[in-house]
């Protein structure tokens, strides 16, 4: 390749990708002529650049890997967009004779049952849009997996602005093009129905010239507050586009027709001066509320004054100069009253926004004026209310000295505002080290002193700007949750922790301390409840871990007094029957579960392990499409097995663990690529078939555990260096090799006991401080010396015995 | 703020003041401290460990220069220096640990905005490397317009200051640069 041929194909290639996708052939024909290897060139480019056209936020949704697939009467043909909620693929009718092309877009969430309802509702409303410039809804539903669909029609065609741009539309016809957009937007409001998305990528242009909408109303679907699991960060607000959201979207206030208005005008801004009316510095929740609530966009004129050349030459424009000029006055007005920061002095309708920019085309005074001076002072008073509240203790009235107090309440507001934006950027700093950091890298191996780095420079953050601004209720519940989290990475046994179980209930003491003062203050506040009582039940954890049982059921109960209020008033809220269900299971662990130091009473451990049970199966109707539910359900009930075979009722327990494994089955099934579900499962199935070995059913005891050592070479092989993975192989054949010990297969008994031997010593050895691990080695160790002696391998038994000793000495130190 | 901050903010209004040298100067202290970086998340060796080297880019950024407040705007100009820093940090990883330009099975990096560094696939960040280091013979703009965007994680609008060009040739430049890249990949 020379510089020079490159330079000849980045031309055509970049041409070609200016016209619409069906007309590029034609293009390239013309274009390439008999220069055949160009036209291969550019045609094979184009082909991967289509490839790699994802949008925004690639997700990695369940839906993942559809194509090929059907559903309902549709088979779906190839993934043609992604955003961070859906998937959109091309698809076609398998039923019918006729071929006809739909776009089917699922959702990448598993719904709860509220979500689907809402759908259907939607559905309904958004199926009676009835316009030749609105993608018609054809189609909806559930697939197998739960996941929400739309079926629309699929239109081939490019973006708004990227059709005015290779079209080269003068102003003009810009215009024009954007009223039939406008007919559009306003036909559907008449009909209740808000876009609440509008933007380029929304409304496209068949090679044609047909305007056509998409996604009417969908944002409405795909609403984050109808999501379950929605994590309670500012992130969750986020609007889909922040770019052409309007300042009550990214505020997450009440939308209406104003905000289509807004997103309008943002659309319209782009198509005449070619560029965004508002720039943001980074992306984060903070900056776009920031910029979009705050910043004044300049006039359109002003922008394209800076327009470089290849933009005025899409609008027909000479040089920035004639555009600048041409946008200056009623244009300016039009789009920024549009753009205005309050809805209600927006336009007051999109036909509104219409007929003023008709006006201009016929050359009629425009309603839109420029803001006044008093509307300027008043949107001045109510962004710096309390500034000019000083100030305005000082009544004046002469004014001149009305506008040096302005001034000066300008120029200390600017200070404030300053301080503000700071204390606001730090504490969102602070809390997405907690969240979205933490999350990320949370299963990463090794990944635990970074992670208790990252969570304790967030802890400091928040203490300081705690100690630096006084008591913020917002800020020093953020600092109790840290405290939490902190702790969990000190030594909560349920993820990766560095084993400071002192260090973890320290830390969920000063949690709950503060989350007291905050009851305190405001006692009603259910988020401060929740804090609490979250304190209250790690405290526990905590002690039961460290062998205090009867502390724990101390700190549960209060936690439990805490949380019934809450989970009874928000009878639909998942996460809390959740937590509540938690604290009874925690509870019947420090009664009676054998993997802890407990109280010893099984009847009082059965007992709350019961009311878990109740509430659970409660959630679980409330939520049928949700699956946490469930495997907490499986979970309680391989509890109750495991008291019920302590209580010597092996018929009992061997019942119990059948429901559990069923429980899990459903949900690994739901969750194929969830490592956890799979390691679960895999629990379950050793736990059940060594009962059953146990107590005599030993065929399907055995059979089980093939089973159980089959999901762990499964998880392992795909992900060979996890540790988990390999200490869940290790146990797998350890037992699966004890119980050939024990029917008489000796030979495969050694076999599978020294490769789990061999696995044990390898982990152990990449984690040396751990000393668990070095305590189970050793334990099987010893047995496997004993299988060997009793194979009358005397060699290797006695090797084997003294690695044990080795261990155990260096485990005495 | 480290020691070396004040002197790459300093270093930073030289660049763009045109000073010459000062570039040269800024490159390896910018390399040294985005290695110790790295070097902090890849320390474990361990599988499945990956790095995104635009965090890392903004985290270095966030350390050195937005303490001492710059007089004048100069993120994209760092990110920009930043990500050919970041790129050599990563090559010179991939080599430490022996990595081979992969023959057979397809890398599986996507050149989404960013890339991911995995600990496991160094050889994927070299068949891209070496990529670049190509199409920077026949197109030096478009190659560094997909260093800044992949290695320093700097947006379209940001690229363009950084090399100063306008948004819409940076537009252009990427969607070619990637469609070659995307190609090139899966050739190999």
């Amino acid at each position: 390749m020379t510089a020079e041929r490159w330079a000849q194909l980045k031309t055509v290639f970049t041409a070609a990708l200016e016209r619409p996708p069906g007309e590029r052939a034609r293009f390239l024909q013309q274009t390439c002529g008999d220069d055949a290897e160009l036209l291969q060139e550019v045609q094979s480019l184009l082909e991967s650049h289509d490839s790699t056209q994802t949008m925004r936020e690639p997700a990695a949704g369940p839906s993942a890997a559809l194509e090929g697939r059907r559903i309902g009467a549709y088979q779906l043909l190839r993934q043609i967009g992604r955003g961070g909620m859906a998937t959109v693929y091309l698809a076609a009718r398998s039923d019918e004779q006729f071929n006809k092309r739909v776009a089917v877009k699922i959702v990448n969430v598993f719904g709860s049952e509220e979500l689907v309802r809402r759908f259907r509702n939607e559905r309904q409303t958004l199926a009676a849009l009835d316009h030749p410039n609105i993608v018609k809804l054809l189609d909806g539903g559930t697939t197998a997996e739960g996941l929400p669909y739309l079926v629309m029609d699929y239109v081939e065609g490019a973006p708004i602005d990227d059709y005015a741009d290779a079209r080269r539309l003068t102003i003009h016809e810009r215009l024009t093009l954007f009223l039939t957009v406008c007919a559009a937007v306003h036909y559907a409001h008449r009909n209740l129905v808000v876009h609440r998305d509008l933007k380029p990528a929304n409304i496209l242009v068949t090679s044609g010239g047909a305007v056509k909408l998409l996604d009417f109303g969908i944002a409405k679907l795909l609403n984050p507050e109808l999501q379950p699991e929605t994590v309670v960060t500012r992130a969750a607000a986020r609007p889909m586009t922040p770019e052409y959201a309007s300042p009550e979207q990214v505020r997450g206030e009440h939308v209406t027709v104003a905000a289509d208005v807004y997103s309008l005008g943002v659309i319209l801004y782009d198509l005449l001066a070619g560029r965004l009316p508002l720039k943001f510095e980074r992306e984060s929740p903070l900056e776009w509320e920031r910029v979009v609530c705050e910043q004044d966009p300049l006039p359109p004129s002003a922008a394209a004054a800076e327009a470089g050349a290849e933009i005025c030459a899409a609008r027909g424009e000479v040089n920035a100069e004639r555009l600048s000029r041409r946008l200056a006055g009623d244009l300016d007005n039009i789009v920024l009253m549009a753009l205005r920061k309050e809805p209600q002095r927006r336009y007051a309708s999109v036909d509104h926004f219409a007929e003023d920019i008709r006006r201009f085309l016929a050359n009629l005074p425009v309603a839109a004026r420029r803001a006044t001076f008093g509307y300027r002072a008043r949107k001045f008073i109510r962004r710096h209310a309390a500034a000019v509240a000083v100030a305005s203790a000082v009544t004046v009235s002469l004014i001149g000295a009305a506008a040096i107090s302005m001034y000066e309440a300008r120029v200390a507001s600017r200070e404030r505002a300053a301080a503000e934006r700071r204390f606001n950027d730090l504490h969102q700093l602070a809390d997405s080290f907690l969240f979205e950091f933490d999350r990320a890298i949370r299963t990463l191996p090794g990944s635990t002193p970074a992670r208790k780095l990252v969570v304790e420079k967030a802890l400091e953050y928040l203490n300081r700007l705690s100690a630096e601004t006084g008591a913020d209720p917002s800020l020093e519940r953020d600092l109790a949750r840290a405290y939490l989290r902190v702790g969990d990475i000190q030594g909560n046994p349920v993820g990766p922790n560095l084993g400071d179980l002192r260090g973890w209930q320290k830390s969920a003491e000063k949690s709950r301390e503060i989350a007291e003062r905050l009851v305190k203050q405001q006692p009603g506040n259910a988020d401060d409840i929740r804090v609490l009582a979250d304190a209250d039940y790690d405290i526990a954890q905590a002690q039961l871990f460290s062998g205090k049982p009867k502390d724990a059921v101390a700190n549960l109960n209060q936690a439990i007094a805490l949380l019934e209020p809450l989970a009874e008033r928000n009878a639909g809220n998942l996460d809390q029957q959740l937590a509540l269900s938690a604290c009874y299971e925690t509870l019947g662990d420090a009664s009676g579960h054998a993997s802890v130091a407990n109280l010893g009473q099984p009847g009082q451990a059965l007992e709350n392990y019961r009311k878990a049970v109740a509430i659970l199966q409660r959630a679980r109707g409330a939520h049928p499409g949700d699956m946490e539910p469930l495997r907490r359900l499986a979970i309680e009930e391989s509890k109750i097995g495991d008291i019920l075979g302590f209580q010597k009722d092996f018929h009992g327990a061997v019942e119990h663990h059948r429901q559990a494994l069923k429980m899990f089955q459903t949900v690994a099934e739901a969750r194929p690529d969830n490592a956890q579900a799979q390691r679960e499962l895999r629990y379950e199935e050793q736990r059940l078939g060594a009962y059953l070995w146990d107590s005599g059913s030993r065929g399907e005891g055995f059979a089980l555990l093939r089973k159980s050592l089959a999901i762990a070479e499964k998880l392992s092989a795909a992900d060979p260096a996890n540790a988990q993975f390999k200490d869940d192989l290790a146990v797998s054949l350890g037992s699966l090799g004890e119980a050939e010990a024990e029917s008489g297969d000796r030979n495969r008994a050694i076999a599978d006991v020294r490769r789990a031997i061999g696995i044990a010593e390898e982990v152990a050895a990449a984690d040396p401080a751990n000393r668990q691990r070095k305590a189970q080695l050793a334990a099987g160790l010893s047995r496997f010396a004993n299988l060997l002696d009793a194979a009358g391998q005397k060699d290797e038994a006695q090797r084997a015995r003294r690695r044990a000793q080795a261990l155990q000495r260096e485990l005495a130190h | 703020m480290p020691a070396s901050g004040h002197r790459i903010t300093q270093l930073l209004g030289e660049v763009r003041e045109g000073k010459p040298g000062s570039t040269d100067e800024l490159i390896p202290l910018l390399y040294d401290e985005l290695r110790r970086l790295a070097a902090c998340y890849l320390r474990r060796e361990r599988a499945g460990h990956t790095l995104q080297p635009t965090a890392l880019v903004n985290e270095a950024y966030l350390r050195l220069v937005e303490q001492s407040d710059p007089p004048w705007n100069g993120r994209a100009h760092f990110l920009g220096i930043a990500a050919r820093a970041m790129r050599q940090v990563l090559v010179d990883h991939a080599r430490r640990k022996g990595a081979q330009r992969r023959g057979g099975a397809r890398p599986q990096l996507t050149l989404d905005e960013a890339i991911v560094y995995s600990n496991e696939q160094p050889g994927d960040l070299l068949a891209v490397d070496e990529l670049l280091n190509r199409l920077a013979e026949f197109d030096p703009q478009q190659a560094r317009v997909v260093e800044l965007r992949i290695f320093g994680g700097l947006t379209i609008e940001e690229t363009a200051e950084a090399l100063d060009i306008s948004p819409a040739t940076v537009k252009r430049d990427w969607a070619m640069a990637k469609a070659w890249l995307t190609r090139e990949i899966g050739k190999s």
